[in-house]
């Protein structure tokens, strides 16, 4: 019965999704009205998850010379203040970047505190299925291993990071505070079958269930081990390729971290070839505030950050434009997203939603 | 009234009824203070009472992003749920045993061990020949003055080890292997704020320690008890009160604490109730943030009751006669340089080589490389460099810092500023209208934000002022949100201040000049405010302090553009920042200590006045 009425909102969910999320239309736009409107409404405000928005707002500065006040928060942090400024009618964000499907699915979109808007010069561009809500590009978040310690990867299956050789040796960011982390365990739910497949691959047996399928079994077990919980992905990639150490752990880290390697002098790779997968690939969502006091900027930002500022990111290992015409790094070992999306789990919005409510307690439970 | 008078034609009763009416108010308005408690009355009933209320109902009503959780309910709905997941839910332990288990061991050992510091100084310096004693008991206030995490992050520089990654502290660097529970979690914790809040101790008992009727010392003598067992037996018992109240001032303290289980215990995932709450908010789960900030409350109010009912009871055995004489110091003999160069050592371990190990960190590129090349001013006033704590410019080149410097200086004049005019009113209507339920309530509401920890306050007027809400606007963003709430939080200390100086004042001065014939206004102008000028002074740089060094309400109410100084080194420590972090509360503490001697020099008074003084 509880399944079912979790289906039934589930679905409901969904169509209301398609239905109500307002995408501001975009078919004709006077690009030149637009910025000339942006020059005068004169400052733009962006709350977004990355340090390297910075580089972006000057590059939009530099452009359009228009102000940007950019400030790095975390998702909840995010979500929290533009609901807050929506109702005090206050002056805040005009554009959000998030990387948390949950919040701009379930609350934002819905409940009418953030638009939808793809800018004209780019609806026939971006894939349609990266359109609604936007997605500017992708990160994977892969498992690493130190180089120095181990010829080649110590792990060959998600599942190692069960057993009692890696107790107390995964780094990772704290699930807590990570919705992305969460959002990958509702894929591993999901993935339940395939999961159990690759514990029989692992361990020559069939898995013995303590939990309703293999997904909830690994998330389980992987917090049972101990994970050390890091704050940022800085942290993990450094806990996890810092030379020197006797036994150090692997790690689960954004692929972009391997920029660092020379500066940092860290002995990192990706853990190629992880059965069933080596991480997840995870959307950075891009929307515009309901209230926005600077709209036309907003929307020349948007428009900015799908043409230029995206490569602030791209330029480096490990970041994908949603935009065919940027290519990915020459360096990539893949090739380009595709490929990642073969190996790693590319996070899916609606199987976000769908185990939003039970995954931050399991995980809770038993990662104590 | 109005409306009375144009209908005529109302009967008798009515106009009775509006004739009344109408007196009443004539004799409210000609009753300044009369008039003065029911608008100080409507300001803390806005300011406290309702932030209460609100906080009980945020924790019973439905968030909008549980909306995901909790099935077929809609946003601001009641429910049960934030109650039965915080208290009796497979994640109760997590939520709220844990934490609750912590922030009492925590509290308790703390306190113990912050007594034992105390009181044993108190003791050197006020009963014993020590020499330098007017120094070291100047220097013992110290501690308190600076902000509490400035030993938390004097403790990570230097045992900081590898669990966390980024760099370590010093220790490691020299090669030691230091195991966790040296560089976080309870340990460290507990000692360092032990040594935050020791001077609580130290003041207290101190005083008690002068202030006792020493024939009853002199009398042990005579009858032939040796010094150890007349300390034991006759001394302890007398300031056996002081040392009460200090335990429940410290662990009332302890419980609410945000600044230092977040620095050293949030690493390993050691926490108690205030980061927990202050996690549960990060992590969107602000239901749950406000059945903690309850439970909170209510543990603080136990601590103040047991306080209330325990001590005050037994506080007339404190000062007994006022007029006893002197007690000798005890003669420590060849001891008494030991023992007072054990104590300057240990002043200089708890002062300055944490500022100093701060300091140098600042200046080093690599910690712990000690080599001129290593020297920089990076931090200070480097330009942005790609690379480099994400091109962030020195901070004494980041507009940041004056932002937040100016933000930090602007709370701490207007907030002192409002809440001594407060404690000045409050004073002087709770001492006119003494006998009155007007009277007492001003006096217990005021009182009311002191059993409110921090933290649960600054979640409190995040959930209160977020919405409008009748004919207030939202403040959600605004400085002034950051400013009432400082405010209020310095109620109780500005009203208790308040309320004892114009007892002082006594009606006399008043009555005489309504006598001579001056206005309500006049007087306060002319007699009641000038006579309260030194306390007005002291009531207005003490919150100015503690409003500079305020962290734990503020971190849930700021915004980018309110960014406070403390909230700046919050930030730069969560980065991972932490020259950065280092940096910002050396500033900090600087201009801690220049207002701190401008207020000894404009009161001519020390906060241990007197305890080390002959």
């Amino acid at each position: 019965m509880k399944r079912f009425v979790t289906l039934l909102f589930v679905l409901s969910l969904v169509m209301m999704l398609g239905g109500v999320s307002a995408t501001v239309s975009a078919a004709s736009e006077n690009w030149d009205v637009i910025i000339e409107a942006a020059k005068k409404e004169g400052l733009l405000i962006v709350y977004n998850p990355s340090s390297r928005m910075g580089e972006a707002a000057e590059g939009f500065t530099a452009k359009y010379g228009i102000e940007v006040q950019w400030a790095k928060m975390n998702d909840v942090e995010i979500s929290d203040r533009v609901v807050r400024e929506h109702e005090a009618k206050a002056r805040g964000a005009d554009v959000i970047v998030t990387e948390d499907a949950a919040i701009l699915m379930a609350q934002l979109l819905p409940q009418g505190y953030i638009v939808n808007y793809v800018p004209s010069t780019h609806k026939d561009i971006i894939p349609i299925e990266y359109q609604d809500p936007l997605i500017y590009q992708f990160q994977p978040r892969i498992i690493g291993y130190n180089t120095e310690a181990y010829a080649e990867s110590p792990i060959r299956n998600l599942w190692d990071l069960t057993t009692p050789e890696w107790r107390g040796k995964i780094a990772m960011r704290d699930p807590q505070f990570t919705s992305t982390n969460l959002a990958w365990f509702a894929e591993i739910v999901e993935a339940a079958d395939e999961m159990a497949a690759a514990y029989e691959k692992r361990f020559g047996e069939p898995i013995k269930l303590t939990t309703p399928n293999a997904g909830w079994e690994f998330i389980k077990r992987l917090a049972n081990n101990k994970p050390i919980m890091f704050k940022s992905d800085t942290d993990v990639a450094e806990a996890v390729g810092a030379r020197g150490q006797a036994e150090p752990p692997v790690g689960l880290y954004v692929l972009s971290k391997h920029r660092e390697i020379p500066a940092k002098n860290l002995a990192l790779e990706a853990c190629y070839g992880l059965e069933p997968y080596m991480g997840y690939l995870y959307p950075a969502y891009v929307a515009i505030t309901a209230n926005s006091a600077s709209p036309n900027a907003a929307k020349l930002f948007v428009r900015y950050l799908l043409e230029e500022g995206v490569k602030a990111w791209t330029k480096d290992l490990g970041n994908f434009a949603t935009d065919p015409r940027i290519p990915a790094h020459p360096d990539d070992p893949l090739g380009g997203t595709e490929a990642w999306a073969k190996v790693t789990m590319p996070l899916n919005a609606q199987t976000t939603v769908k185990y939003y409510g039970e995954i931050f307690d399991f995980w809770m439970k038993h990662a104590r | 009234m109005g409306a009375c008078f144009e209908q005529p034609a109302a009967g008798n009763k009515l106009a009775l009824l509006c004739e009344r009416g109408w007196n009443r108010s004539k004799r409210i308005l000609s009753n300044p203070p009369l008039m003065l408690s029911i608008v100080l009355l409507i300001i803390s009933v806005y300011l406290v009472i309702l932030p209460l209320i609100s906080v009980l109902v945020s924790s019973v009503t439905l968030h909008s992003r549980d909306t995901l959780r909790v099935f077929g309910k809609q946003v601001g709905e009641f429910t049960t749920y934030y109650l039965k997941r915080v208290f009796a839910s497979d994640i109760s332990d997590v939520l709220f045993y844990e934490p609750l288990k912590n922030t009492l061991l925590i509290s308790f050992c703390m306190s113990i061990l912050a007594i034992a510091i105390g009181t044993i100084l108190a003791w050197f310096v006020v009963r014993t020949d020590l020499p330098f004693k007017r120094f070291i008991s100047n220097m013992a206030v110290v501690p308190y003055i600076l902000p509490s995490w400035t030993l938390s992050l004097a403790w990570l520089t230097i045992f900081k080890n590898r669990t966390i990654g980024g760099t370590t502290g010093i220790l490691e660097y020299f090669g030691m292997h230091l195991p966790d529970w040296i560089s976080y979690g309870p340990l460290p914790i507990i000692i360092t704020m032990a040594l935050h809040y020791y001077p609580f101790t130290f003041l207290l008992v101190g005083s008690a320690f002068k202030d006792f009727d020493t024939r009853l010392e002199e009398a042990a003598l005579v009858l032939g008890g040796n010094q150890w067992t007349i300390q034991r037996r006759v001394v302890l018992p007398m300031v056996t009160p002081a040392i009460a109240s200090s335990f429940i001032l410290t662990i009332s303290r302890g419980i609410g604490s945000f600044s230092t289980p977040v620095f050293l215990g949030n690493p390993i995932n050691y926490r108690v109730l205030s980061t927990r709450l202050h996690a549960s908010l990060q992590a969107g789960s602000p239901g749950d943030a406000y059945v903690i900030a309850i439970v909170m409350i209510l543990l603080a109010a136990t601590f103040i009751f047991i306080s209330n009912k325990v001590v005050g009871k037994r506080k007339s055995f404190v000062t007994i006669s006022g007029q006893a004489p002197r007690a000798k110091l005890i003669n420590l003999g060849k001891w008494r340089y030991v023992a007072s160069g054990g104590m300057l050592l240990f002043l200089f371990a708890v002062i300055v080589v944490p500022l100093f190990v701060l300091a140098a960190d600042t200046f080093m590129r690599v910690p712990g490389v000690y080599s001129p090349s290593n020297f920089t001013l990076h931090y200070w006033i480097g330009k942005s460099t790609p690379g480099i704590l994400d091109g962030r410019p020195g901070i004494l080149r980041d507009p940041q810092t004056w932002r937040a410097f100016f933000n930090s200086v602007k709370l701490g004049l207007s907030s002192s500023v409002l809440s001594a005019v407060f404690g000045i009113l409050i004073g002087y209507t709770v001492v006119n209208l003494r006998g009155t339920w007007l009277s007492s309530a001003l006096d217990q509401i005021s009182f009311l934000p002191y059993l409110i920890p921090s933290i649960a306050f600054g979640a409190i007027y995040l959930s209160l002022f977020a919405k409008q809400r009748g004919p207030i606007p939202s403040l959600y963003g605004t400085f002034l949100l950051i400013i009432l709430a400082t405010t209020a939080k310095n109620f109780p200390f500005a009203a208790k201040s308040g309320i004892s100086a114009m007892m002082q004042l006594g009606q006399e001065i008043e009555e005489a000049g309504i006598i001579a014939g001056a206005g309500w206004l006049t007087r306060m102008r002319r007699l009641v405010l000038p006579l309260q000028r030194s306390g007005l002074l002291n009531a207005l740089i003490l919150p100015f302090i503690s409003a500079m060094r305020e962290l734990s309400m503020v971190v849930i109410l700021i915004t980018p553009g309110t960014q406070l100084l403390t909230t700046l080194t919050f930030r730069y420590s969560d980065y991972g920042f932490y020259h950065m972090s280092n940096a910002v509360v050396l500033l900090l503490v600087i201009v801690i200590l220049v207002m701190t001697n401008i207020m000894k020099k404009l009161t001519g008074s020390e906060l241990s006045e007197g305890l080390g003084g002959n």
